[in-house]
């Protein structure tokens, strides 16, 4: 996922972070709050992306991170640890919403609707409040496939594979959940 | 706009790196489930005192709910009144309260003959984070929490705000006695409320409709600006294309509309939102 990989000080932080993945294997506990510390808001803000109501995505904030220290041993000291870490946190997203089920099923949307109030029309005064409300306001269906090739970068394949559908389904769903994003952002 | 993928660069700019603070109960219980319990550090030594503290804090607080419960569920005079008609009425006028008058349009809503939705003004300041308002409830309330002791006022308000902290088999008292006009128990339930739609046939979000969830005893009203019932359904799975009972449409204009229902646990709720339609 090259979106993670930007900036100078790039190869210090991988090792800052791979140095505090080894004392987290270790037990450190303050290396383990830590980490948290590091990107909890971060990855709090993807499981509300995923998962609309802020009682379902501190449920998934804290599965993932309970995943993300039983599964460290395993990371493989490769790339940048937020990208292992973000997927790590997408895929329990997943798994809670297939557990609560519904997906997919509510993709006929045009009838959920958000409305940004007037000042907020002008697509560069959009705040990132403003857009995680209107992607939060989405079907499901559009939500979930526009988060993860959008903002997170799978590839259609792999959405496709993930969420058990067809590449063309996710694409369509992608262009569906650009159009419906488009016309709140550019008309009202 | 041209785009190809204006969208897209906009939220993954906007959105890849948001951040939302989270409640340190979140790292209490992460913590606790990976075993990271034998403190190898002072520090860890002082939050755990902290949590310790906060524990006992929350425990002492529990009882002391429960105790306070306990003397409302045997305090026999559930304030009567509050439920009456004449008082919702009155409510037309009393515009200073309008947020203690918010449990009373709860309170119509529960015995739910849709008729009775007339009674309720058209209410311009409803607008204003309709989601979640009713969760809200009166001042009354909160201020016999915030008073804490002064039992008398405890007694005489069965609260919603109060009935949020009480444990099931008190919501279920509750629950009987809705059929003898007590007020209902605003729920936690979210549902996202759509506050606009656009009935204009052009494919385009022309229909009104709720996103599905699972609910019990659903009744919709919709009211135009001077309170009357343009549109009224008992089934979820509806959607409105903005025909009133005359047969046109529903004229551009701002209108409200209120959801009764029962959540996937029995509890029932009333939430409110604003709607405003434009073709």
């Amino acid at each position: 996922m090259q979106l993670f990989r930007n900036n100078k000080s790039h190869s210090f932080r991988v090792m800052e972070d791979y140095e505090l993945v080894r004392e987290c294997i270790k037990g450190n506990s303050r290396a383990q709050k830590a980490l948290f510390d590091k990107f909890a808001q971060k990855m709090f803000s993807v499981c509300l992306r995923y998962m609309k109501k802020t009682e379902e995505a501190e449920d998934a904030l804290q599965d993932s991170f309970v995943k993300i220290f039983s599964k460290l041993p395993d990371f493989k000291y490769e790339g940048v640890l937020e990208g292992w870490i973000r997927r790590i946190v997408v895929n329990s997203c997943l798994d809670q919403i297939r557990k609560n089920s519904k997906f997919l099923s509510d993709v006929q949307a045009e009838e959920v609707e958000y409305k940004l109030d007037q000042n907020s029309f002008i697509a560069e005064n959009l705040m990132a409040e403003d857009l995680m409300n209107l992607i939060q306001r989405m079907p499901d269906g559009y939500r979930i496939v526009f988060n993860m090739f959008a903002i997170e970068g799978y590839s259609h394949q792999e959405i496709a594979q993930q969420l058990g559908i067809t590449e063309s389904t996710s694409k369509s769903q992608y262009l569906r959940a650009r159009a419906y994003l488009r016309d709140r952002i550019e008309k009202k | 706009m041209e785009d190809k993928d204006f969208i897209k660069d906009l939220f993954q700019e906007k959105l890849s790196n948001f951040e939302t603070p989270v409640r340190p109960e979140v790292w209490s219980s992460i913590s606790s489930s990976i075993g990271a319990t034998s403190a190898t550090t002072g520090l860890s030594f002082i939050s755990k005192l902290i949590i310790g503290t906060s524990l006992i804090a929350a425990l002492s607080a529990g009882i002391w709910f429960a105790v306070s419960n306990s003397e409302q569920e045997s305090a026999p005079e559930i304030e009567p009144t509050k439920t009456e008609k004449p008082s919702v009425l009155k409510t037309k006028e009393d515009d200073k309260n309008k947020e203690t008058s918010q449990p009373k349009f709860s309170n119509v809503q529960i015995k739910s003959s849709v008729d009775e939705f007339i009674l309720l003004p058209p209410e311009p300041e409803l607008n204003i984070e309709a989601d979640e308002n009713l969760i809200i409830a009166n001042p009354n309330n909160s201020i016999s929490e915030a008073k804490g002791n002064s039992d008398k006022e405890n007694k005489n308000v069965i609260s919603p705000v109060e009935d949020k902290t009480n444990s099931k088999t008190e919501n279920v008292v509750s629950n009987q006695k809705s059929d003898s006009k007590q007020a209902p128990i605003p729920s936690d339930v979210k549902i996202s409320l759509p506050n606009v739609f656009t009935p204009n046939g052009d494919g385009n979000n022309d229909l009104f409709a709720i996103p599905s969830i699972e609910l019990s005893d659903f009744s919709l009203v919709v009211l135009d600006e001077k309170g009357k019932t343009i549109f009224t359904t008992t089934n979820t799975e509806f959607s409105w294309d903005g025909t009133i009972m005359n047969g046109d449409k529903a004229p551009v204009g701002d209108y409200v509309y209120f959801i009764t229902a029962r959540d996937a646990n029995g509890k029932s709720f009333t939430k409110y939102s604003n709607l405003s339609i434009r073709y």
